[in-house]
């Protein structure tokens, strides 16, 4: 009895969190990597944000890093703001900086050391990508990384920056055209 | 009992209040922002011990966070039958056994209920939750944040339980921290503990300093606890970390020398503390399996970890030692009495980012620890690893994509002067953003491993398949099939011994 409540609330749970496809982001407040103070709804006011949550000791997010670096390249131009969240606690905390800066990603750090940001969007399982429009609605997560994730998340950029067939950034690297 | 059946109701109603409050003010003044968050995770096995014995369990974690405008609200729901840890059974769906309400504007924040936070570091005061662990040091109570330009504010005050009802710390602190010019930062803080029928109450001193000079970058910590019944005896720990990166590179040295008050002996995890461990986490999967074990109650030890870029080029290298004090010596010693452990770790990796990835690791660690005997006396514990991987992944299509990974490793037992071969194969094909298919072979030529499968009689082996599937966008589905080797999990110094299994285990994780 008490299985088949649970089960009944797991089911409803999971239709109700696909009724209410539009999500709006909660606000939140962070520091980056020089002490300065990030507010998601400042940035959300002059562009869309994509957000990943990652740290030092996550090898699948160590994977996503490069692509979302490109993505910066590509894309923060044309109007996206691009933050990698880190959510290192203590042991892994003074890595961040030299690892982020030794590999010359462009995009701005976050620091989450206690995880309160990455728990307001649900568990603390990363890497987590979120991409939110203007109006703060999430309009894109992803839970986990694989090879050729990124295709798919920059197909959701696209459609959100509204880029033409004609203007879209040529995606591939230098070698995959050999 | 129709009092205890009221009361539960009782509590269930205050918990809905603020969310029918906060959704019923956004409906009346729609210009405020309200949110709902959070997710659903359902984990559930059925399977065996090495003896035989039934090893199933089902828990069902809900949270929800809901945000109107400055205030939040967040609730957890755990549903245990029984609990993967301990057995422990939670079948009342009216326990919400996490819970905070928080107001915050810019510069000042209010939250009454559960929290984490972490000062200095975690040396200075520090609390984490590991639910895959079940470890658990949050506090329930106030938590009083403010943050005016280059000054910083905070005091808590809080009660602890531990998951398995034998320890409760009551908390209390204040850290005080403020940036000066040039990037200087100096903090300070005091917390007040009372481990209840462990200790006396302890006084936590704590400092801590940061700063950066272009791209140098140095951090440290001190502590100190004092008894209230004897100011005279006194623990403490110290932590320093620098770190500098150039064009392609990057350096960190971290140092630990930890005489910290613990609960049951210097492996004892400490009061609302999280100290950093000063090692690597995470290597090699056969290494990862032999972790050092911390002993924050004596415990010095520094790691240099190295990383250089150069195109499609990633080469890190890390060195480490750790031991128990040898006296007052301030570095770490590698004698046998100490509990050595010395570790080092080479990884190469070339990513064209296109189509193919090719990772190269080596690493070797020796460890000794102290076993307790069955005539109570202690016997070394003492192994030396070294291990070999491989890792290939390539991108067939957009969407498909299979990685091998194959490692090796040469296990020598000191104990018996004897040494065994430790393998792991996996194969992975991918669908992005899709799913996930795994097989995975892991063998050792222990005879004291428990588990697994007999291959000939001198070695063991344990196969597994894993499904990974991501629906619907917010969804993941993860099932494991077959068997599981036991040992240690450690995560930032917090150990658990996991048992042997075979059968199935089944997650499904839903965001909303």
């Amino acid at each position: 009895m008490k299985k088949t409540t649970i089960l009944s609330i797991i089911l409803i749970f999971s239709l109700f969190s696909n009724i209410t496809a539009d999500q709006k982001s909660p606000d939140f407040t962070l520091r980056n990597l020089d002490g300065g103070k990030f507010k998601l709804y400042e940035q959300l006011e002059t562009n869309p944000v994509l957000i990943d949550f990652w740290a030092t000791w996550c090898k699948p997010c160590i994977r996503a890093l490069p692509h979302l670096n490109r993505i910066y390249d590509l894309y923060s131009e044309k109007g996206l703001n691009v933050y990698a969240i880190s959510v290192d606690n203590p042991k892994s905390r003074s890595k961040v900086k030299p690892f982020v800066k030794s590999k010359g990603y462009k995009f701005s750090v976050l620091l989450d050391s206690d995880q309160s940001v990455r728990k307001l969007f649900g568990g603390t399982s990363i890497p987590l990508t979120l991409l939110i429009d203007q109006s703060g609605e999430i309009v894109y997560r992803h839970l986990g990384y694989v090879a050729g994730d990124e295709n798919k998340l920059i197909e959701e950029i696209e459609k959100l920056l509204n880029v033409d067939e004609d203007a879209k950034p040529d995606t591939t690297t230098e070698e995959s055209k050999e | 009992m129709m009092l205890a059946s009221l009361n539960r109701h009782c509590f269930t109603v205050i918990i809905l209040i603020p969310f029918l409050v906060l959704g019923s003010i956004s409906l009346f003044n729609p210009a405020l922002s309200f949110t709902i968050t959070g997710q659903n995770e359902a984990r559930y096995a059925r399977g065996q011990l090495p003896n035989g014995d039934d090893y199933n369990y089902f828990e069902n974690y809900l949270e929800i966070n809901a945000n109107l405008d400055k205030l939040r609200f967040y609730i957890r729901q755990s549903y245990l039958l029984p609990s993967e840890f301990d057995g422990r059974w939670q079948t009342d769906l009216n326990v919400f056994n996490k819970r905070y309400i928080e107001y915050s504007q810019d510069e000042f924040l209010i939250r009454g209920g559960d929290f984490y936070r972490n000062w200095g570091r975690g040396l200075l005061f520090g609390t984490v939750e590991y639910t895959d662990l079940n470890f658990d040091t949050g506090l329930q109570g106030v938590l009083i944040e403010s943050s005016i330009e280059n000054f910083e504010g905070a005091l808590f005050r809080g009660v602890e339980t531990d998951t398995g009802k034998h320890i409760q710390e009551i908390g209390e602190g204040v850290r005080l921290s403020y940036r000066f010019p040039h990037n200087i930062r100096l903090g300070a803080a005091y917390c007040l503990l009372d481990v209840v029928d462990r200790h006396p109450r302890v006084n936590r001193y704590g400092m801590e300093i940061e700063t950066e000079f272009g791209p140098v970058s140095l951090f440290s910590a001190y502590t100190s606890d004092k008894l209230d019944t004897d100011p005279t005896q006194y623990n403490h720990g110290f932590y320093g970390a620098a770190s500098m990166y150039g064009s392609g590179w990057g350096a960190l040295f971290d140092y630990k020398d930890y005489r910290l008050l613990t609960h049951g002996g210097k492996l004892g995890r400490t009061p609302l503390q999280y100290p950093p461990t000063a090692l690597p986490e995470v290597t090699m999967y056969l290494l990862d399996h032999h972790p050092r074990q911390m002993h924050f109650g004596d415990e010095v030890g520094w790691q240099i970890e190295f990383t250089y870029n150069y195109e499609y080029w990633d080469v890190s290298l890390n060195v480490n030692q750790s031991s128990q004090h040898d006296g007052n010596s301030i570095i770490p010693k590698q004698k046998q009495e100490l509990s050595p452990y010395q570790g080092y770790f080479i990884h190469v990796e070339r990513d064209d980012f296109s189509s193919k990835r090719f990772v190269l690791q080596g690493g070797f660690h020796e460890d000794i620890e102290f076993i307790q005997t069955a005539a109570g006396g202690f016997s070394p514990w003492w192994f030396k690893r070294t291990g070999l991987g491989v890792i290939y992944e390539h991108q067939l299509t957009d969407e498909y994509s299979l990685t091998s990974d194959v490692q090796i490793m040469k296990v020598e037992d000191k104990r018996v002067d004897d040494s065994f071969i430790d393998e792991y194969l996996s194969l992975s094909l991918s669908h992005s953003p899709d799913y996930s298919i795994t097989a995975s072979f892991e063998f050792s030529g222990d005879e004291n491993e428990s588990g697994g499968m007999s291959l000939d009689g001198s070695t063991t082996y344990w196969p597994s398949g894993e499904l990974t599937v991501n629906f619907l966008e917010r969804h993941q589905l993860r099932l494991f099939i077959g068997h599981e080797r036991g040992g240690l999990r450690c995560s930032g110094g917090v150990c658990r011994k996991v048992n042997p299994f075979k059968g199935i285990k089944f997650t499904l994780n839903s965001q909303i």
